[in-house]
């Protein structure tokens, strides 16, 4: 019966143990910028961003796993062009209409993750499902930089980083403009996420 | 020539011009000339962003019924005659309440009061601007003056509210019914354009219409103006003047109708707030 009650609550308490090694976190959206350029003309590179972006990830660092769900508002986009003044619209304008993003049918794109890979302890990119304009297409996402800590202010755990990919827009039935307005998009998401 | 081809100006005007020329010029002589309009507008959509149904979206339901319309009208010019004057509304009321389903994921966000309005809008919008389109279809002069000035009229309307597929679509479907129109004037024929010709003419481009105020920035009080290009292209100018004289009375007459439409969407672009939501 002694030998019995430790066995007992080892085999209660490993799930805990197991179950709190995946932390969860929740994305800061005030400190989440998915920012993307595309060529333009062959001239220049345009930048722009998503002003809202909504999401969690979680890790499990023993088990070297984890996952990531990204919401961003397409209505959100913003290239530093958004009051018209004297021209008929302002390029945002154009960026929401059917010809682009065509945010009144589709006002969030979406990507959920099927697999973290890792170096050590820290992930080193994600694959995933990207979803926009109602097309799903897998993509996978290079952390460039991912780092845990405690926030200096509000004690409280947070991870952040920034991941970066590439897609092909036409691959999403975003064809106008092409080539004059570049087919590849390049994305580089910066994100911070508070630990739940 | 990619580059030749990947010009704005080639895409919406030149390409569906030269292709619905080289379609009507084959079936001159057949009663099927009019057909040439959905070639031209097909080659302007496919070379502006491509044509694609799947995921369909508001936008790819209004191409796909565009390209069906000549099929339907041809169905409907066998009958026509039967009822040819219930035969226009009762193709207009079926046409306006097939609006419900093109933008069904769009109307699907509002609610209550909201949906009925924009829904009833439509509705009403769409059916009456394709009944008072095909009350023409006998006549080869208004019927092509309709095609270039509302295409003309929604293609600037388009733009004015950022959306350059629809200024493509309205633009390229002018030039192919300006296609039509040349050729009459050129052989001094007129060709009758049936429900064959006139259903992607009045149709497609009330959808336009209706696609670039849900889907980009025309406001919706701009809609109803459009009705006056088929309604002032109907009036019997110089019923009695030679063929050509009434050809370009007729296209000239159009134009003027469209001013309107033209002009309410250039004022709510200069006094709209910027964005799409």
């Amino acid at each position: 019966m002694m030998m019995k009650t430790p066995l007992a609550a080892l085999a209660l308490a490993l799930p805990l143990v197991a179950g709190a090694a995946v932390d969860n976190y929740t994305i800061d959206s005030l400190h989440a910028y998915p920012n993307f350029w595309i060529e333009h003309f062959g001239l220049s590179q345009m930048h722009g961003r998503f002003d809202k972006m909504t999401g969690k990830f979680s890790i499990d660092r023993a088990a070297k796993t984890g996952a990531v769900d990204l919401t961003i508002a397409t209505a959100s986009i913003n290239t530093g062009d958004n009051v018209k003044g004297s021209r008929p619209q302002a390029r945002d304008d154009h960026l929401k209409a059917g010809d682009f993003f065509n945010v009144a049918e589709f006002p969030n794109m979406t990507f959920k993750s099927t697999k973290v890979n890792f170096a050590g302890d820290l992930p080193t990119s994600v694959d995933g499902t990207f979803t926009m304009m109602g097309v799903s297409k897998p993509v996978s996402l290079t952390f460039e930089r991912f780092k845990c800590g405690q926030h200096p202010f509000t004690k409280k755990d947070r991870c952040g980083g920034n991941a970066v990919g590439k897609i092909k827009r036409s691959d999403f039935g975003m064809k106008y403009g092409i080539p004059a307005m570049g087919d590849e998009i390049a994305l580089n998401i910066s994100f911070e996420g508070d630990k739940d | 020539m990619q580059e030749w081809l990947d010009h704005p100006m080639v895409q919406a005007g030149l390409a569906p011009l030269v292709v619905a020329l080289l379609v009507a010029a084959a079936l001159w002589r057949t009663r099927f000339a009019w057909l040439a309009v959905v070639p031209g507008y097909a080659t302007a959509a496919s070379l502006s962003a491509g044509i694609n149904f799947s995921p369909l979206t508001a936008g790819r339901k209004v191409t796909l019924l565009v390209l069906l319309s000549p099929l339907v009208g041809l169905a409907l010019d066998r009958w026509a005659a039967r009822a040819p004057r219930v035969m226009p509304w009762l193709v207009g009321a079926a046409c306006g309440l097939s609006t419900l389903w093109v933008f069904a994921s769009l109307l699907g966000q509002r609610e209550g009061a909201a949906w009925i309005t924009a829904a009833a809008g439509l509705v009403v919008f769409v059916g009456l601007q394709t009944a008072l389109t095909l009350r023409l279809h006998p006549d080869g002069a208004a019927g092509g003056a309709v095609g270039v000035a509302s295409g003309l009229g929604v293609g600037v309307a388009a733009v004015l509210s950022a959306s350059i597929g629809y200024l493509t679509g309205g633009v390229g479907m002018a030039a192919a019914a300006g296609a039509l129109l040349l050729l009459q004037f050129a052989f001094n024929q007129s060709r009758a354009p049936g429900y064959a010709g006139l259903l992607p003419i009045g149709f497609g481009l009330a959808l336009f219409a209706a696609a670039t105020t849900m889907l980009a920035q025309l406001p919706g009080y701009a809609l109803p103006l459009l009705w006056a290009v088929p309604l002032v292209a109907s009036w019997r100018v110089a019923a009695g003047a030679a063929w050509r004289a009434r050809l370009a009375l007729a296209a000239a007459v159009a134009a003027a109708g469209v001013l309107p439409f033209v002009l309410a969407a250039w004022f709510a672009a200069r006094a709209g707030s910027s964005a799409v939501s």
